[in-house]
């Protein structure tokens, strides 16, 4: 159905934009608090 | 006085397919039965089993008196199974539970099954930290197939190619067609969370490792936190929830997987299949982004005005964790209750409350009113005041991307809206009866927005001493809220229309 | 000089009475500790209760969490001082139940907003010991009946579904 190969570059895509909001989040707290 | 045999078809049909899912959750038991049987938790074998003995039976019994190919499968049969079997399950599900002996009451034991089912989170069972591994695993899993979906998993087992099959799919709360044959959609779904089961488990047990639990425990660990946070559920093994682990890098791990938990599942296969744009302009996405980035903003300068954490990351592991925890309709918690109200104050508190309504994805694991229903109701409402600012002979067709190009037309917008306005009426209905039983207005407003979004954190209303009327109204609530209310109104009302049916032909 | 010697003493009764009272109380409800966080930040206090789960080794110090029943916190000691504790509770054993003396945080800077107790005294009150589950003879009898029932009612179905597949 899906390659192995897409299902991988999927996963990491995924985690990857999670990990990058996160980020984001995280610097947004450290402004505020500041 | 003779009942036509048409009346009995839609039973017939009804009853064939909910015993058909008894028998495929029934299956389930034999993973705790397995389990307990490696960790020679004899008592939990037994209560398993007689659990699984009484499913079989009463699954077999209405496959018994089913038939499945009486007349033509309607919407009104599949909406109604789903219904049907999620309330049937709760009771056969709560056995076991009741039998462990770690649940006050048998309606005790129902709501932490339709809490594992519905995964909202909050938890009647008492003395969490001397569960057995079996019952542990078991609650786990129910939260992890209720957020799938029970009738999904059926469906996936399904043989013979049915025409009902779809509209079963749409009853359990799902519309999303990943692929044209509904087999196959609930099979991707599956696929997807399996895989993610095994990378998350694999990643929580090596952070498992590295903050100092033992192997097999961290194992186990790390199997459950992952599947009540991919189902957005917010069970933990233990009673502290997520402080038992006192790990930030634990804390980032399930945040990563409780929010791709909470997207769509039509998001995941369009981006499995190589379409990574899917993630930028889906307006899911484009919803939680704005929502969740401005209840995080407000949250944090309300927690910071009162002071209530030394630095930034105290701040981020309880105030943003516990906020993207709750719009994501989750329910892991990294302080205690009665912290909610005691040290928050009301701003945090109803900045919680918004959040948690709105809620996650459509067609995914998580609760709410959904991103897609706010973003199309808040663009209906934009496109609105441009029509009327607009020359009146100029006609514009406004546009929402949600996997494919979609038309936001009224029809589109009135649904949303509509369900909307079912979500509010349940939280309004539940804020009205905490308050009336004595909780605080704040508390009944948390406690009622964290069942009706299927959330899971708890003010502190949550107890087995909480009135029963009100646990009654909670269980009904998770429900309808999971459900999304159309199937349930399905049943109550071919229920009542049979009752009326019946006494019309009695009477005469 | 008597007189002096009874002032002397009761001045000393005075004193040590009224210094147990700036020492810790035994906390064993931990409600109390999160209903009362703010007022109760960084004092030393003492609590008691069984500990559950498991050691968790970070470095040169270990996390326990110690539960009175229902509610558990989190301590943070040194290994030294922690590994005194042998046995944890869990489904099969009861957990050494320890009385600790420490300084408690309502939201602990040091471990990211925590509610936590650093220890400075831990004694173990009562050793931990198995807890036994035996097996509850009256279910296995519903079990057994139970057993029969299912495959009779399965045998009914399979006789049915035969029939059917005949018929169609």
């Amino acid at each position: 159905m899906i390659g192995k190969g897409k299902m991988i570059r999927g996963v990491l895509t995924e985690v990857a934009f999670v990990s990058i909001f996160i980020g984001v989040i995280w610097i947004i707290n450290l402004l505020v608090i500041r | 006085m003779k009942i036509s045999i048409r009346d009995f078809d839609d039973i017939r049909i009804i009853n064939y397919y909910t015993g058909y899912i008894i028998i495929v959750i029934a299956g389930l038991m034999l993973i705790p039965i397995i389990t307990s049987i490696s960790f020679k938790e004899w008592n939990t074998v037994v209560d398993f089993s007689i659990s699984i003995n009484i499913s079989i039976i009463i699954g077999l019994l209405l496959m018994i008196t089913g038939s499945n190919r009486s007349k033509k499968f309607e919407w009104k049969h599949g909406l109604i199974i789903s219904a049907f079997s999620w309330l049937l399950l709760m009771l056969l599900c709560a056995v076991p539970y009741y039998l462990s002996g770690h649940l006050k009451s048998f309606l005790d034991a129902c709501f932490d099954v339709m809490s594992g089912f519905t995964t909202t989170g909050l938890v009647m069972a008492q003395d969490l930290d001397h569960l057995s591994v079996g019952l542990n695993i078991w609650r786990h899993m129910l939260t992890f197939v209720g957020g799938q979906g029970m009738v999904v998993l059926a469906l996936t087992f399904l043989v013979s190619d049915t025409a009902g099959a779809y509209k079963m799919y749409v009853g359990e709360g799902k519309d999303i067609e990943l692929l044209p044959n509904v087999k196959h959609t609930t099979r991707a779904i599956w696929i997807i969370s399996l895989v993610y089961l095994f990378i998350g488990t694999f990643a929580l047990w090596i952070n498992g490792l590295f903050i100092g639990l033992k192997p097999v425990s961290s194992f186990f660990h790390g199997l459950f936190i992952f599947m009540s946070a991919w189902s957005t559920g917010g069970f933990a093994p233990m009673s502290q929830n997520m402080l038992y682990y006192h790990s930030f890098s634990y804390e980032i791990l399930t945040i990563i997987f409780f929010v791709i938990g909470s997207f769509n599942f039509g998001l995941h296969y369009a981006v499995w299949q190589g379409n990574r744009k899917e993630i930028f302009k889906n307006i899911e996405i484009q919803s939680f982004l704005v929502t969740a980035g401005i209840t995080t903003f407000l949250l944090i300068i309300g927690l910071k005005k009162l002071n209530v954490y030394p630095n930034s990351i105290a701040l981020f592991r309880k105030g943003v964790y516990i906020l993207l925890s709750a719009h994501t309709t989750t329910g892991f918690g990294t302080i205690y209750a009665r912290q909610f109200a005691l040290e928050w104050g009301d701003f945090g508190v109803f900045i919680l409350v918004i959040a948690m309504l709105i809620g996650g994805s459509a067609c995914s694991t998580a609760g709410g009113f959904k991103g897609l229903r706010v973003g199309i109701v808040f663009k209906g409402i934009i496109a609105e005041i441009r029509k009327t600012l607009s020359p009146e002979r100029k006609v514009k067709v406004y546009k929402y991307h949600y996997i494919k190009d979609q038309v936001l037309n009224d029809a589109a917008v009135k649904s949303a809206a509509f369900i909307i306005i079912c979500y509010i009426a349940l939280f309004t209905v539940g804020t009205a009866i905490g308050c009336y039983y004595g909780y605080s207005l704040p508390s009944s407003a948390f406690e009622a927005a964290s069942i009706t979004g299927n959330v899971g954190l708890s003010i502190g209303v949550t107890t087995p001493s909480m009135p029963s009327l009100m646990k009654v109204y909670y269980i009904i609530a998770m429900y309808l809220g999971r459900l999304e209310f159309i199937s349930v109104f399905t049943l109550i009302g071919f229920v009542i229309g049979g009752c009326r049916k019946l006494c019309l032909k009695c009477v005469r | 000089m008597f007189k002096m010697c009874k002032i002397a003493l009761l001045c000393l009764i005075l004193i040590l009475g009224t210094s147990s009272v700036c020492f810790a109380n035994d906390i064993t409800n931990f409600n109390d500790l999160i209903e009362n966080g703010k007022s109760l930040d960084g004092k030393t206090l003492t609590i008691e209760g069984e500990a559950i789960g498991e050691i968790m080794k970070r470095g040169d110090y270990s996390w326990i969490n110690i539960s009175d029943g229902s509610n558990a916190i989190g301590v943070w000691g040194e290994n030294s001082v922690i590994n005194r504790i042998t046995t944890l509770g869990n489904y099969k054993q009861k957990g050494d139940i320890v009385k600790i003396q420490g300084e408690f945080h309502r939201a602990c800077s040091e471990h990211g907003g925590d509610m936590d107790i650093h220890i400075k005294n831990l004694s173990v009150i009562e050793k931990g010991r198995k807890v036994s589950h035996p097996i509850d003879y009256s279910k296995v009898k519903i079990l057994s009946l139970l057993s029969l029932a299912s495959l009779i009612t399965a045998l009914i179905y399979f006789k049915l579904w035969h029939k059917r597949k005949i018929t169609a």
